[in-house]
């Protein structure tokens, strides 16, 4: 598990798809007027880590984190 | 930039360059954040990883992220050894949050390695209105292009950054990094970066925690670097996996291994779940410990930084009398047995811990002292920053201890020391560290709020705080002198509202107030009621009361020696306002010269845009235009904005200089950029007279359709006391008065009476005489030429002491035409003279598409004399009687008589006297004579 993993991450609010970039890549899709799911292979609990703090930060609250495939 | 005419314009650059460099940056540097940490004896070689990554430049970065204990810090510093090339280090903590602090750092990280460098970006962030980040990530890109050298610049600690501002900052760097860059962000989870694009341009190189976590042969090396005595393969293989290969662990564990004894026991002692490692590795190191050093350990623990006099500070009260150890012990031991600490500078003072092992430290010391006494440590660490000057961290331990009352009352006390230097920024930092809702409930704090905001122009907010300051004041118990300061300062923010408000009477006696009230130690809030003094006396028409304060202010009055620079230049600008409304050109020349002398070489960048905005003025006025674009130059050539108001006012100089020299290009490029910037700072009262500057613009370029649809828009009231150069109601007036569309005339009528009562009962003589002049105008349009004459000769005995130029210049040729016709004394006419001979100048080579007036009379001035005419204009200047001029040039008297009689006509004066008095100002003796 100290891996690569993909997540998928929900919040509540818009979360702006150009954000992507600055969210390592992940896939952002807004699917209704106030929730945003983000679906992404992501490196290690470092770079979950960053991706739930910059959510923190600006201020979504997170709704639920899924492991959804390790490797 | 280049185009100006200066002789040795590279020797100018290089002088200015040396002084910005010597300026100190906006807040105090703590330099043991730009170290990086030492590499110890035991450290293992990470060739391995240092293999794979090769710092190379051109747009490549490194991102090292991974969590605590994993080496990151100690492996960017092999790294940086590794690649031979300069590197700036720079540890981040979340104060740096803030963009002009985060800015300071890595420009006094850069300068660490190269002195000197990043001379644009550290002009900017002196700026009070910050740029744009590109414009910031820009100049620092140009900055690092002039390097002839490749710096590595390490950001150690960014997860401790929490600000987008910081954030897009590197991103734009990144984006477009200059060739001789290489970041290394050093973190313990990834940054909101945009880093996906270097990833996949292969330009990121990752370094993880499964790269960092020792592999069993560095574990090997390791251990076997640092446990004295034998210890088996079996024992290193155990002690690996019961790690995880966690080089922290490793560490702990090799300092919890006893010196004599079994290490394969001691291997197979610690716990197999990773979790309950740690903490049991601590106990067991801090067992190995003596208990005083032990003691000493978690006390310190609280300490960011440490050093011995600190540590012995926040162990006092601790019986003292049962302390064997001292500080320099202390630090020696822990040294020597690598406790996890690092030294932060060259000369070994200055420590911290390794960011787990404090954690680890403080935690079990909150089992074993208990919040109580680590409170009180918190507190004595505080004292002693405070003690030592180091106020920044004596507010954060307070706010630690959750003392806030405690970290208010420190930043209280020390108000003045902030403020009679001017260090606003740093007090601005201060009041943010603060919860908002403490802020809001503490009098003293608001006034400093309410101060730092009326510095930077936020008069409507500064004045709600104030209000909110004062109703608190009723109702807290406050120290009795405190109370007095603090009235005193509710007395000078309410005397400048009163002046705002054009209350000038009023305004006097709040500032008389405010000066008994303030102490005398609070220098700068005594300083700027003096100043309003004087400028509400100016404004009751008691200029006398108003410059003997101001002289007996620099005479030594209430200036004290440390901040006398800042006081005196601040003094000399009130002096400034004073001559300035009272239209004393004379008496400002040399107290701008004066003051921006002593503000330019003592960098006080905002004085100095005040100061040379009233030489531009005097210059502009005196219609030496020649001169003005190089006094201006170090306020409109500035990255740092000191001041945006009088920025703006040097801007608009420097706009009507080039306008008049017949540079229309250029005039309106420095509208259109003055118009940019008042935009970005989003300040209503700059946007309001950008939009103005540039009908005044288009009205003397021709363009009066651009400028009537201005003026129809534009609400002159409420009318405020007219400091500045340039005045949007003036304009306003102007362009109704040079229409002749139909109903500019009652337009102007009626705006013109307004400004004219407005300006008289405050005294502004500078721009009554302006209205009074676009009144003259306007009663000579409606046929009324007499009442003309009489507006304009009030205007122009107004103007006469200071030798107003420009103002009736820039009227046009229809009021050349009136001032010619106007019976003055001897003194009066050769003061129009003067402005009738520089119409003459202008209108010999003015360009046709400059002009402001579609009608050009060629007959401005003077109807040209004939020769003989010339020849008697000549011999009257020299005192001769008539008989003596008939013999000299051998005609009768009765000739002589009838030439003189030419003469005066033609000149429009009365007897010989005026004549040659008009002819000297019209510099009809000079030249050809």
């Amino acid at each position: 598990m100290q891996g690569p993993a993909v997540y998928r991450v929900r919040v509540q609010g818009a979360v702006p798809l150009a954000w992507s970039s600055c969210l390592m890549g992940m896939n952002i899709t807004v699917s209704n007027e106030d929730e945003s799911t983000l679906v992404g292979r992501l490196l290690d609990q470092a770079a979950l880590s960053g991706v739930l703090s910059a959510l923190y930060e600006h201020q979504y609250p997170i709704l639920s984190v899924e492991c959804l495939e390790v490797g | 930039m280049p185009g100006f005419s200066c002789p040795t314009p590279s020797a100018t650059k290089t002088a200015r360059k040396a002084r910005l460099m010597s300026e100190t940056l906006p807040i105090p540097i703590i330099r043991s954040k730009l170290y990086p940490p030492d590499s110890s004896p035991d450290l293992v070689c990470r060739e391995r990883l240092l293999a794979s990554n090769h710092v190379g430049l051109g747009g490549r970065a490194t991102l090292v992220s991974a969590p605590a204990g994993y080496g990151k810090s100690t492996y960017a510093r092999q790294c940086i050894d590794a690649s031979g090339y300069s590197s700036a280090w720079l540890s981040l903590d979340p104060e740096d949050s803030d963009q002009r602090r985060f800015l300071a750092y890595v420009v006094a990280t850069m300068r660490n390695t190269v002195a000197g460098c990043c001379p644009n970006i550290a002009e900017y962030i002196q700026s009070s209105v910050m740029p744009p980040v590109e414009e910031l990530a820009g100049a620092f890109c140009n900055d690092l292009d002039e390097l002839d050298e490749c710096v590595v610049l390490v950001l150690d600690d960014y997860h401790k950054v929490s600000a987008s501002a910081v954030h897009d900052f590197i991103n734009q760097v990144l984006r477009r990094p200059p060739r001789n860059l290489h970041i290394v962000i050093v973190t313990r989870r990834d940054p909101p970066l945009a880093l996906q694009k270097l990833r996949a341009g292969g330009l990121l190189t990752e370094v993880r925690m499964q790269q960092l976590a020792f592999t069993l042969t560095e574990s090997r090396d390791f251990i076997r670097g640092i446990v004295r005595g034998d210890i088996s393969e079996h024992a290193i293989l155990q002690l690996h996996q019961r790690t995880e290969g966690w080089p922290a662990a490793l560490r702990l564990a090799a300092l919890a291994a006893p010196e004599s004894g079994s290490a394969d026991d001691f291997a197979a002692s610690i716990p197999s779940d990773i979790h309950t490692v740690r903490e049991y590795l601590l106990v067991e190191v801090l067992a190995k410990r003596s208990p005083e050093v032990r003691n000493w350990l978690l006390r310190t623990a609280f300490l960011d930084r440490f050093c011995a006099r600190l540590c012995e500070a926040v162990l006092s009260d601790d019986g003292r009398e049962s302390m064997t150890l001292s500080g320099d012990d202390f630090m020696t031991r822990i040294h020597e047995s690598g406790l996890f600490s690092i030294a932060l500078d060259d000369k070994q003072e200055w420590y911290r811990y390794h960011h787990l092992f404090q954690t680890l430290l403080r935690d079990r010391a909150r089992a074993d002292i208990g919040e109580d006494e680590i409170r009180n440590i918190q507190i004595r660490g505080s004292q002693w920053f405070e003690d030592n000057g180091y106020l920044e961290e004596a507010i954060s331990h307070l706010l630690q201890a959750d003392m806030v009352t405690e970290a208010g009352a420190l930043i209280v006390r020390h108000r003045n020391t902030i403020m009679n230097n001017e260090q606003w920024h740093r007090l601005e930092s201060w009041l943010r560290m603060l919860p908002p809702d403490m802020l809001a409930k503490t009098p003293e704090l608001l006034l400093l709020n309410a101060r730092f905001l009326r510095t930077r122009g936020s008069r409507e907010e500064s004045w709600q705080v104030l209000e909110q300051a004062e109703a608190l004041l009723e109702t807290t118990g406050i120290d009795e002198e405190l109370r007095q300061e603090l009235l005193g300062s509710v007395e000078s923010t309410r005397c400048y509202q009163l002046y705002a408000m054009s209350d000038g009477h009023a305004a006097v006696e709040k500032a008389r107030r405010a000066l008994e009230l303030l102490p005398d130690d609070s220098l700068a809030e005594r300083g700027f009621a003096l100043i309003i003094l004087a400028a509400a006396l100016q404004m009751t028409g008691d200029v006398d009361s108003a410059k003997k304060i101001l002289y007996d202010a620099m005479s030594g009055g209430g200036v004290a020696e440390d901040s006398s620079v800042t006081l005196s230049s601040r003094v000399l600008i009130a002096l400034g306002f004073v001559q300035w409304m009272d239209a004393d050109l004379s008496g400002l020349k040399p107290t701008a010269e004066q003051g921006a002398a002593q503000a330019g070489s003592s960098n006080l960048g905002e004085a100095l845009a005040v100061l040379r905005s009233f030489q531009g003025a005097v210059l502009y006025h005196r219609n030496e235009l020649v001169d003005v674009h190089d006094r201006l130059r170090d306020v409109t050539q500035s990255r740092a904005i000191a001041n945006a108001e009088f920025y703006a006012q040097c801007m608009i100089i420097s706009s009507l200089t080039y306008q008049e020299q017949g540079d229309t290009a250029k005039a309106t490029y420095v509208a259109a950029a003055l118009t940019e910037f008042a935009l970005k700072t989003q300040n209503a009262y700059l946007i309001a007279h950008a939009e103005a500057f540039s009908a005044e613009i288009a009205l003397r370029q021709g363009r009066i359709a651009e400028a009537l649809s201005w003026a129809e828009r534009f609400d002159p009231e409420p009318l405020s006391p007219m400091y500045v150069f340039y005045s949007p109601q003036l304009t306003q007036a102007k362009v109704f008065v040079l229409d002749d569309g139909p109903g500019s005339r009652e337009r102007a009528d009626a705006l013109l009476n307004r400004l004219i009562d407005y300006l008289a009962s405050v005294h502004n003589k500078r721009f009554l005489l302006e209205a009074l002049a676009l009144r003259a105008m306007l009663l000579d349009a409606k046929g009324e030429s007499e009442a003309a004459k009489k507006e304009l000769k009030r205007a122009i005995e107004m103007a006469q002491p200071g030798r107003f130029i420009r103002v009736f210049v820039d009227l046009g040729p229809r009021l050349g035409n009136l001032l010619h016709s106007l019976k003055l004394d001897e003194g009066g006419l050769r003061y129009v003279g003067e402005i009738v001979a520089t119409f003459r100048t202008i209108h010999a080579d003015a360009s046709s598409d400059a002009t402001l007036a579609p009608t050009v009379s060629p007959g401005i001035g003077v109807e040209p004399l004939s020769r003989r005419e010339q020849q008697i204009l000549g011999l009257l200047a020299s005192r001769l009687s008539n008989k003596e001029i008939a013999d000299r040039l051998n005609i009768s008297p009765v000739t002589v008589k009838r030439h003189t009689a030419n003469i005066y006509q033609k000149l429009g004066v009365h007897g010989r006297r005026q004549a040659v008095a008009k002819a000297t100002g019209l510099g009809m003796f000079s030249g050809s004579g």
